[in-house]
């Protein structure tokens, strides 16, 4: 029992040993030759072993001061794959930006694998000059090695994120607009677009020319000058992250335009403005369907083992009327909820483009099944929800317009666990709404 | 079991037998086994009369057997059949066993590769589902490759003597060659089509936001260009409702960046969270925050992601943790119906360290009567929680 213990110990140390040494250290104990290779071949499930291939691989190892930052793998003799360390100073591994494969060297041994933070390595191959061991216990050390030498490189790793974190610093410090004296601001288009409508997302970029000569931008046009050093204000619909989202509702855009200042939230003395006129070219979408009934969770508390019904849509008035709105001919649409009289949107669209109205029923949820009730019964499926009724009046003649109104399908029944036990039945689909136009 | 004893009491006569006897005992058994050894690697060799104008069809040795002890297989290629371009190369592999291959014209066409594809598989022991290819990876040396996995099972050459230069390792090296730049005009072809796609190109290396999930991508559908018309994008969320969102890449990071992690990074008024530092905290935070990695980001977007979403299956809200310190970092700040400005910025990462910035997204958050009574708290509502009293639950633990 005490040999063991004393054998288990030495493992143990000799583990600790390779955990503490760097790449820099573990590769200084290997030679660039030409090392027999190992594969990795699966025999039955999850079960791996080693095989020597037929050839031979040159290494080459690249060394300055005692830090190995780079090394050389001559794929089969024939192909030149290049490794760079992960931390010069303290490497773990070394990496190729063109594939998976990443090296590491542990008592002598050269691994060739692919790491998932997950599930650790899966070896490749190895090369060395003495045999692996076992699959299992060749991957548990690398494991080991790659888990436990993480730790240790934290001292150099700051160090590195420290030298980022100045030149992001420095990078930042010359495209904020704070401390800097600004001569004028230019807001622009991102492209040209033609069709700008309701609903419509487009790209407007930030120029801001400083009275040293110098000119920053947001990065949708280039430059690198965050958004949320501007503050804006809008006319129109929304602006955030660069685009411009047109309103859904032509009451938030009473000038037909799109308008946007901007300034710097540092130094809100120079303004720049934006303007352009809307031609309501684009199609539009109104959702009125009614919500999904829930499917049935017996075991979640306050939840039935049925499903519950969709809900009905709501019944929708569409009234017309032909305008012209910047030379364009447009239909000016007000949307009210049929039953309570509520004004739900008004709309401008151009005589060429579509209104979508969808006034879907929800479904059904379904029943749960008995396989996971407590009872085994089936869950009955939930009714779905009625459609919704559209009437258009006013100038509808050429009204280009999509109303989708079905009911909502039945929710299904549960099926039973046992022959004994019932199963849900299914729920009763919902009733297509009209369209009177 | 009497003959078991004898096997064994003739196996310890022959181990503590004289070390002379023992080694000339070896020698012979050796020698015997390398004779057996050497009958059994020549295998079995039929002679094929096949032959075209292109020099493909003739006999091929075979590096690994492919079928039974048969050392060589017959290539027998077609271009032509009854005055139709057929391109079709039936394999034999002797007593009636064999695979009819065609030619991806296309591949010869554009990359001089010749790559052929299996449509028929009639070989005793090789399922008719398994399919294989046939890739020339030097002048009359074709690897013989498992489909499934890509992997180079065997190789076969006119001439026998390249066999031993042309190995299963080297001939796998070669075919993912080949293969690289097939990948790549497939890579660049496929990149020409999401480009093609209004909302894809807008948008590349942007996040975007929206209410619901289905609004940012058709659900089921991350491998095909978007299929939403980008209408329901929002550039201000409400906080009261479910708030998502998604970015597109420019390239899969499954290939671009393979085996790395993805970091996620968000700030609000000079305020910053990142799922990988909040993941690494502690237990109760690597539980909540789970691991990205970019071999799960196989195309050029990616289901949806809540930042705070209501799952009506589990009939829960979820939410990206690191996305609620934030919020909770900036709540005593927060106003109703004032608009808080949220960055988003998502980067490749290693080991801890941000690499390359893939994405980047900036959402207004609308603080609503709604969103203050759900996060703060419903005076008239006091049995149910508020949002910030179960995240201090979770803080707490």
């Amino acid at each position: 029992m005490k040999k063991s213990l004393l054998v288990l110990l030495i493992i143990s140390l000799s583990l600790l040993g390779f955990s503490q040494e760097n790449q820099n250290i573990q590769l200084s104990k290997i030679e660039s030759e030409s090392y027999p290779v190992y594969k990795t071949v699966e025999k039955g499930y999850n079960k791996f072993v080693f095989q020597q291939a037929k050839k031979n691989w040159p290494v080459e190892l690249f060394s300055e001061d005692k830090i190995y930052p780079k090394i050389l793998i001559k794929k089969v003799g024939l192909i030149d794959e290049f490794y760079t360390s992960d931390l010069p100073a303290y490497p773990a591994y070394y990496l190729s930006k063109a594939s998976t494969t990443v090296i590491t060297v542990l008592d002598k041994k050269i691994y060739y694998y692919t790491w998932s933070a997950s599930s650790g390595a899966t070896i490749s191959y190895i090369l060395s000059s003495k045999n692996p061991g076992k699959y299992v216990d060749e991957k548990m050390a690398l494991d080991t090695y790659r888990r436990e030498i993480k730790k240790n490189q934290t001292g150099e790793r700051d160090v590195r994120k420290e030298k980022n974190a100045a030149l992001a610093a420095k990078e930042k410090e010359e495209n904020t607009l704070k401390g800097k004296s600004i001569k004028s601001i230019q807001l622009k288009f991102v492209d040209a677009p033609e069709d700008i409508g309701m609903l419509t997302v487009v790209s407007v970029g930030i120029e801001v020319h400083l009275t040293n000569g110098k000119v920053l931008k947001t990065k949708n046009l280039g430059g690198k000058t965050p958004y949320t050093d501007f503050s804006t204000s809008v006319k129109g619909g929304d602006y955030s992250g660069g685009d411009f989202k047109v309103a859904s509702d032509s009451r938030k855009i009473p000038t037909d335009k799109i308008e946007i200042q901007a300034w710097s939230k540092f130094d809100s003395k120079v303004k720049g403005n934006f303007s352009h006129i809307l031609n309501y070219k684009s199609n539009i979408f109104y959702q009125y369907q009614g919500r999904g009934g829930k499917n049935g969770r017996g075991r979640t508390s306050g939840v039935s083992i049925n499903g519950s019904d969709g809900g009905d849509a709501r019944s929708v008035n569409v009234y017309v009327e032909n305008i012209k709105v910047n030379g364009q001919s447009i239909h000016k649409l007000t949307l009210t909820n049929a039953m309570t009289g509520e004004l739900l949107a008004e709309a401008k669209l151009h005589a060429n483009n579509r209104i979508t109205i969808n006034a879907k029923g929800g479904n059904g949820g379904s029943g749960e099944r008995g396989s996971s009730t407590h009872s085994g019964d089936g869950g009955d499926g939930g009714n779905g929800g009625n459609g919704g009724d559209v009437t258009v009046s006013g100038a509808t003649q050429n009204l280009l317009i999509t109303v989708m109104n079905n009911g909502g399908a039945s929710g299904s029944g549960g099926a039973r666990k046992e022959s004994y036990n019932t199963s849900g039945s299914k729920g009763s689909s919902g009733i297509k709404g009209s369209l009177i136009k | 079991m009497r003959k078991l004893k004898l096997i064994v009491a003739v196996a310890c006569i022959g181990f503590i037998g004289t070390a002379g006897a023992q080694s000339k005992l070896q020698q012979k058994l050796q020698a015997k086994m390398a004779k057996l050894s050497a009958k059994a690697s020549q295998g079995k060799y039929t002679m094929y009369d096949y032959s075209d104008a292109s020099g493909i069809s003739g006999t091929y040795f075979v590096g690994e057997k492919i079928y039974k002890n048969h050392a060589t297989t017959g290539f027998n290629y077609a271009r032509e059949k009854g005055g139709e371009i057929v391109n079709e190369m039936k394999v034999d592999f002797g007593a009636n066993q064999s695979m009819t291959f065609r030619q991806k014209e296309k591949y010869k066409t554009k990359h001089s590769i010749n790559y052929f594809y299996t449509t028929v598989v009639s070989v005793e022991g090789v399922s008719v589902n398994d399919h294989w290819r046939l890739v020339e990876i030097g002048t009359n040396v074709y690897a013989f490759v498992h489909d499934k996995d890509e992997k180079v099972m065997s190789v076969v050459a006119k001439d026998s003597s390249l066999l031993s230069d042309y190995d299963t390792e080297t001939a796998q090296v070669l075919f993912d060659q080949k293969m690289a730049v097939i990948n790549r005009e497939k890579m660049d072809k496929e990149t020409a089509t999401w480009k093609k796609n209004a909302v894809y190109a807008k948008n590349i290396g942007k996040i975007v936001f929206a209410a619901e999930d289905f609004h940012l991508m058709k659900r089921g559908y991350t491998n095909k260009p978007p299929m939403v018309n980008g209408k329901d994008f929002k550039t201000v969320l409400d906080m009261a409702k479910n708030m998502n969102q998604m970015a597109y890449f420019q390239y899969p990071p499954s290939k671009a960046f393979p085996g790395m992690e993805i970091n996620i990074e968000y700030e609000m008024n000079g305020k910053k969270t990142s799922r990988v530092e909040y993941r690494s905290k502690s237990a109760a935070w690597g539980k909540m925050i789970k691991r990205l990695e970019t071999k799960d980001f196989q195309y050029r977007q990616h289901a949806p992601k809540a930042l705070r979403s209501y799952n009506t299956y589990y009939s829960q809200y979820v939410q990206d943790y690191a996305f609620m310190q934030v919020l909770y970092m900036n709540k005593d700040q927060f106003m109703i119906d004032n608009e808080y400005t949220l960055t988003v910025k998502m980067y490749v990462n290693r080991d801890g360290e941000n690499g390359e910035l893939i994405a980047e997204g900036v959402v207004k958050l609308l603080y609503s009567a709604d969103a203050h009574l759900m996060f703060d708290g419903n005076p008239d509502k006091p049995e149910k929680k508020s949002v910030w009293t179960q995240f201090e639950e979770f803080l707490d633990e």
